[in-house]
C-alpha cells in the first residue's frame, strides 16, 4: 500500500478511506506549505530588488509560483519529519569552517599535480532528507563532488595529490569528515 | 574604529579574490574537464562568499548587508546543485576521468 504520494499526485493506490482521508490531509499541507514557500520567494524578489510596490509584489508571486510549479515534482515535501532539525543549528557553521579547510587544501592541490578519482563512500544515515544535506555539504566542500546514490553509497569525484597513487583507506572518513557525525543526531530513532 | 573595520574589510574582499585567483589558475592548468570544475566551482562558492563577507563587515548591519547575506545562502544553497547538475551530466554521459602518471609533474 503506497500511500506517500508526492505532492500533485492523486491518491490512486489508496483503496481504503481512512487512508484516502489522511492523503487528502497530507495533500491539504503540502499546498499550505507551497504557498507559504511562494510568498517566501516573493519577499526574496522584492527585497532584491528593493521594490515592495504591489506590482513587484505580484510579478514575484507569478514568478515563483511558475518556478515551484516546475520544480514540483523534485520537491519531497512529505519526508522532511525525521529530522530533528534543532539539532542542525550549528551545523551551518561547522560546514562554512570545512569550506575554507578543504579550501586551502584545493589550493595546495592546484600548486601542485592533481588526480581525480571516482570514490564510493557509506553512509550511516538512514533519513533520505539527510542524505541529500550530507551530499549536498560534500560538494559544497571544495575537494569534491557528489554525482550518484548507488545502494545506499554516496558516489563522488574527488580532487587529490596526483603522487599518491593510492586512494586512502580513509577516504570516506576524509569526506565526510565531522558532517556525518553532525547529521547522525538530528536523525530521529525509529 | 570605521577605519578599522574598513581595513578588516578590505583584507577579506582581497583574500577572496586572492582564492578566485586560484580557481582561475587552476582552470588554466588542468587540462581536463574534472579538476577543472572541481577547481572553479569551488572558487566561485569560497571565493564569492569571502568577497562578499567583506562586504557586509564594510557596510555593518544595514538593509543593503541583508540584502548580501540573502545572496550569500542562495549561493551556498544552488552552488552545490549546479556543480553537482554539470559533474553527474558529464559522468553519465560518459565523460571518461583522465589523470596523470603518478609522480609526474605538470608545468604551469
Amino acid at each position: 500500500m503506497n500511500w506517500s504520494c508526492h505532492y500533485g499526485k492523486s491518491m490512486l493506490h489508496c483503496d481504503n478511506s481512512k487512508l484516502r482521508k489522511r492523503g487528502n490531509f497530507r495533500v491539504m499541507i503540502n499546498n499550505i506549505f507551497m504557498i507559504f514557500i511562494v510568498i517566501a520567494l516573493a519577499l526574496i524578489w522584492a527585497v532584491l530588488r528593493v521594490d515592495f510596490s504591489l506590482m513587484s509584489l505580484a510579478t514575484g508571486l507569478v514568478i515563483s509560483a511558475g518556478c515551484l510549479y516546475y520544480a514540483r515534482k523534485y520537491l519531497p515535501l512529505n519526508k522532511i519529519t525525521d529530522i530533528n532539525f534543532f539539532r542542525l543549528v550549528t551545523y551551518p557553521f561547522y560546514l562554512i569552517g570545512q569550506v575554507y579547510l578543504s579550501g586551502f587544501y584545493v589550493i595546495k592541490i592546484i600548486l601542485s599535480n592533481a588526480r581525480v578519482d571516482v570514490v564510493k563512500v557509506d553512509t550511516e544515515l538512514k533519513s533520505e532528507t539527510l542524505r541529500i544535506i550530507l551530499a549536498d555539504s560534500i560538494t559544497l566542500t571544495p575537494g569534491s563532488i557528489f554525482l550518484d546514490m548507488e545502494d545506499g553509497e554516496l558516489v563522488l569525484i574527488w580532487l587529490r595529490n596526483a603522487d599518491d597513487a593510492e586512494i586512502p583507506a580513509n577516504a570516506g572518513a576524509l569526506l565526510k569528515s565531522g558532517l556525518e557525525k553532525r547529521l547522525l543526531k538530528a536523525q530521529k530513532r525509529g | 574604529m570605521q577605519t578599522a573595520l574598513k581595513v578588516i574589510s578590505n583584507t577579506v574582499i582581497i583574500a577572496g579574490l586572492i582564492y578566485m585567483f586560484f580557481g582561475v589558475v587552476g582552470m588554466y592548468k588542468f587540462k581536463n574537464f574534472y579538476p577543472r570544475i572541481l577547481t572553479t566551482s569551488k572558487a566561485d562558492t569560497v571565493g564569492a562568499l569571502t568577497v562578499m563577507i567583506g562586504i557586509i563587515i564594510g557596510h555593518g548591519i544595514s538593509y543593503f548587508s541583508g540584502r548580501v547575506l540573502l545572496i550569500i545562502i542562495i549561493i551556498v544553497i544552488l552552488n552545490p546543485l549546479m556543480a553537482h547538475i554539470i559533474a553527474r551530466a558529464a559522468h553519465l554521459g560518459g565523460h571518461k576521468i583522465v589523470n596523470p602518471e603518478p609522480k609526474s609533474r605538470d608545468k604551469l
